[in-house]
């Protein structure tokens, strides 16, 4: 199954925030090997030269490496994973925040919200 | 390329051929069976059959080879064999080549045909051998005798030229079909394709027909204004009558290869 | 042959574009299709030419591949006019069916590895195997979803250096479609281009690197989708919608 993207990011952005997704969801655990550009862009149904930009700039912040015959590799640092995590669930907050926002809610009522949410459920 | 190409076209007829050939073949024996029992109902009917397969033999494969050239250059297939990269020479005489190899085959197959059923209709089938192993014995003679020799070099000579003659007015008609069908590429004639192929048919016939009867006056009034050539006798009038008609054919076989070429190479316009 | 390779081993022709089209007319009698189109395909990449049915998009692919003689202009494949040399190079995948009735499947794999010299057979008899059709069939019983497919198939097994696919996804079920673009994907390698026309957008512009809207006989907007997307803030489909509004 193809990836499904929005309509108004460029697709490259869009290709890294699924990659980052996929690695703080573990699919692709630290060290680890990832499959090769072309079989990426097909399981995404992306173009080849655009999948690899996005590898490009996933490299360039240090998420994943390429060595040179072996192929790329996700970082060993575990920490860095987990920030990638954290800034991604910080973007579904920003979000949720301003949705709710929007319902009329202020902002110190979010998180008495949020807890009651929890509690019922 | 022209060798790899010829092998499709010909394959590609081979699938209608083939089975009539066969038909024409099986239906003689069983005439010939049928006339050495005396048996009257099978040589009617045989004869009957016969007669109906030729019919359909010819008519199948002159529809054949004009479908085969619209098909596969300027219909759907067209789009294959026009991007493949041979040149439009070799499209033309591969397809013209293989018409003229299956036409060629039918004569041949007829030739056979008629050989078996002058077989049956010998009481004594050793007969036949015996006459044809007289026949080539003759001829076999003939050759090897010194004096004849040459009268037999000439007489083969004649022969070749007449089968090339041969080959040449079926390449005519052939070119002639070509020729109307490349025309339904240009307008007005892409209104509507296959009417229009029958039209230039009919328009190139005209300049066609006046152009082979100016011709062949042509020939022969230089051949009644020369004195040494109405001083020639026998084989060498025969040979030279027959070349310059071949070669006025040729002419004409060229003059109807160039607007194939120049349609096919420029102004091809698949639907 | 021997002159194309050794002119890729010498690198000049990596360095050209792999086509170029400059001010390219076309007319048919007195109706004008194309006014004056020029854009230019690198090496290794994947292009989609758009624009309503009846544009001219299937011409300038029969320009191209050497099925029509352009009025006026110049075209370009590795720097060489359309011809009998360029026929090698180019793997046309044209929207009709092209197909010989009387043919087997092998028969078709014969006289493509015939005519050549970079049909990658195996890989060809590969991918007709996953689709689980055997070599002796014939084309004759096969449907018509089937004989696209595999003319795709023949076509994508051809280590051309420009593939021109003509709507190669118009009218198939989504599963196909997925199948076609998949099939594409896999063959595409970083050497050769490929120019695909379509009028359906929206599920093909993530294969594009480049896009090129044909309007009115010209090229209205030509450029990176992803710059596209950024520049105009919307999909090449939204945009193209745009484009072509009624």
């Amino acid at each position: 199954m193809t990836w499904s993207f929005d309509d108004n990011l460029p697709i490259y952005l869009q290709i890294i925030r699924i990659l980052k997704y996929e690695l703080a969801r573990g699919k692709y655990q630290p060290g680890e090997k990832l499959p090769a550009v072309r079989e990426l862009a097909m399981t995404a149904g992306v173009n080849p030269n655009t999948m690899q930009k996005a590898l490009a700039e996933l490299e360039r912040d240090g998420l994943v490496k390429s060595q040179r015959t072996a192929g790329r590799f996700v970082t060993d640092d575990k920490e860095k994973i987990m920030e990638v995590a954290k800034t991604l669930a910080y973007d579904e907050i920003a979000r949720m925040v301003e949705n709710i926002s929007s319902l009329g809610y202020r902002k110190e009522e979010i998180p008495q919200l949020i807890e009651k949410y929890l509690d019922e459920h | 390329m022209l060798r790899k190409m010829l092998k499709y076209d010909i394959q590609a007829m081979s699938k209608t051929f083939i089975p009539f050939f066969i038909a024409i073949l099986v239906i003689s024996v069983f005439s010939a069976l049928s006339m050495h029992l005396e048996w009257l109902i099978g040589i009617f009917g045989g004869a009957t059959i016969l007669f109906g397969l030729g019919i359909a033999l010819f008519v199948t494969s002159l529809v054949l080879i004009i479908t085969q050239f619209y098909k596969n250059v300027l219909g759907d297939q067209g789009y294959l064999t026009n991007t493949l990269p041979v040149s439009v020479d070799t499209i033309i005489l591969s397809k013209l080549f293989s018409a003229i190899f299956w036409l060629i085959s039918s004569g041949i197959v007829a030739i056979l045909a008629f050989l078996i059923i002058l077989m049956g209709s010998m009481d004594n089938v050793g007969d036949f051998f015996t006459s044809v192993a007289v026949v080539f014995q003759s001829a076999f003679d003939f050759i090897s005798t010194p004096e004849y020799f040459k009268d037999a070099l000439l007489i083969i000579l004649l022969l070749v030229l007449l089968f090339i003659f041969a080959v040449l007015l079926i390449a005519n008609e052939i070119l002639h079909f070509y020729c109307a069908m490349s025309c339904s590429q240009i307008y007005p004639f892409t209104k509507n394709r296959i009417a229009g192929s029958f039209i230039a048919y009919l328009l190139i016939n005209i300049p066609l027909s006046i152009l082979t009867a100016v011709l062949f006056s042509a020939v022969g009034f230089t051949g009644t204004s020369f004195e040494w050539i109405q001083n020639l006798s026998g084989y060498p009038m025969m040979f030279i009558a027959i070349l310059s008609v071949s070669l006025v054919i040729l002419f004409l076989n060229i003059l109807l290869y160039v607007p194939i070429r120049y349609i096919l190479k420029n102004k091809l316009n698949l639907e | 042959m021997n002159q194309n390779t050794e002119l890729m081993q010498g690198g000049s022709i990596m360095e050209l574009p792999v086509l170029e089209i400059k001010n390219v007319h076309k007319k048919y009698l007195s109706h004008s299709v194309l006014e004056g189109v020029s854009f230019s395909i690198p090496r290794g990449k994947i292009v989609g030419l758009l624009g309503p049915n009846g544009c001219g998009k299937t011409t300038i692919l029969k320009l191209i591949s050497g099925l029509l003689q352009l009025d006026e202009g110049e075209i370009r494949i590795n720097g060489i006019c359309p011809g009998q040399q360029t026929k090698s190079m180019i793997s046309y995948l044209p929207e009709r069916s092209y197909l010989n009735d009387w043919m087997k499947i092998s028969d078709i794999l014969n006289l493509f590895s015939d005519f050549y010299t970079d049909f990658d057979r195996e890989r060809a008899e590969q991918m007709l195997t996953d689709l689980k059709i055997s070599k002796e069939e014939k084309l004759k019983t096969m449907s018509k979803g089937t004989k696209e497919k595999i003319q795709l198939i023949l076509v994508m097994s051809r280590r051309a250096s420009l593939y021109l696919l003509d709507e190669p996804i118009g009218g198939v079920d989504p599963a196909t479609r997925e199948y076609i673009l998949h099939t594409i994907l896999k063959n595409f390698d970083e050497n050769s281009s490929i120019l695909i026309t379509t009028h359906l957008i929206q599920d093909v512009e993530t294969i594009f690197d480049q896009v090129l809207f044909l309007n009115q006989g010209k090229i209205v907007i030509d450029g990176e989708v992803d710059e596209i997307r950024e520049k105009y803030g919307k999909s090449i489909d939204g945009l193209f919608r745009e484009v072509f509004r009624c």
